[in-house]
């Protein structure tokens, strides 16, 4: 393990701790972003991904962007329902 | 990317969160005084002598600190960033090198700006996709309408989170230049996508 893995290690476990102390305090589910990022940690120490996709694991940034469809596709169909067929 | 977004996600506020409650008034603020105090007295070495004892007292103090303060940005904010923990931890950890100033600098702005662009980008387009609704004649035509937008949702979104992977680049690798050039590139790359789309 090179000396760069080492330390980018110790920046992801910093980066948990300070994660794991924010969202104990704002009541947030704990768990499971807690074994994520030991994961991530874990998967980076195995030389498995590299340094920036830990970091954007750990911090959740990688599912920052959820676009919410859902709203307009419910109002298309509202505003266009389908034809009911009359039973015979 | 990683595939653990699902378990990862950023811890976005509802929409109907509550009126934000004054500091002083949550039990944060007191639970995080008592671990800032105590951290304090174990590391003035009141608690015993050992070096150890004085550092873990010291890191206590710190990481009440930081959880304290990006709780409360967050609840003030209504932001999604948990980034901001990656301004903290790495720009007190790069205290000791040279130009750590100007480094810490560069993260806080890269974030703010590319937490401002997802703000912005989501807030457009979700009144983007009502109005492609309202102007739709047809279902077929709205449908056809949302798929080619969700193909340029779809780009803002990767641009995005390249973004936030160049930042999280930048902050693990702060002495190679290319990861500073590659976040630049990054928000370069917001910039004329959001021009492209019409995003002002």
């Amino acid at each position: 393990m090179t000396t760069a893995t080492i330390d980018s290690i110790a920046a992801g476990l910093a980066a948990l701790l300070a994660m794991t102390g924010a969202t104990t305090l704002i009541g947030a589910p704990l768990t499971a972003a807690l074994i994520a990022g030991l994961k991530a940690i874990a998967d980076h120490a195995a030389g498995k991904t590299d340094a920036p996709t830990m970091m954007v694991s750990i911090t959740g940034l990688d599912g920052a962007v959820t676009a919410d469809n859902t709203a307009a596709d419910t109002a298309l169909d509202a505003k266009f329902p389908a034809p009911t067929t009359k039973a015979p | 990317m990683s595939d653990d977004s699902a378990t990862t996600a950023p811890l976005n506020l509802p929409s109907t969160a509550p009126p934000v409650k004054r500091g002083t008034s949550t039990t944060e603020f007191y639970s995080a005084w008592f671990v800032k105090i105590l951290g304090a007295v174990m590391a003035s070495g009141l608690l015993g002598n050992g070096e150890a004892s004085r550092i873990v007292g010291g890191l206590m103090a710190l990481m009440a600190q930081l959880g304290y303060t990006a709780s409360r940005t967050l609840v003030k904010s209504a932001a999604p960033a948990l980034a901001m923990i990656l301004v903290l931890v790495f720009g007190a950890s790069s205290m000791t090198g040279c130009g750590a100033s100007q480094q810490q600098t560069t993260l806080t702005a890269a974030l703010a700006t590319t937490d401002a662009a997802r703000a912005a980008f989501l807030a457009y387009d979700a009144k983007h996709q009502a109005d492609i609704v309202a102007a739709a004649k047809t279902k077929d035509d709205g449908a056809a309408a949302l798929a080619v937008w969700r193909k340029e949702q779809d780009m803002a979104r990767i641009i995005i989170d390249s973004a936030y992977r160049a930042i999280a680049a930048y902050s693990v690798l702060k002495d190679d230049p290319t990861s500073l050039q590659n976040l630049n590139s990054a928000l370069g790359m917001i910039v004329s996508e959001f021009a492209a789309i019409g995003i002002k």
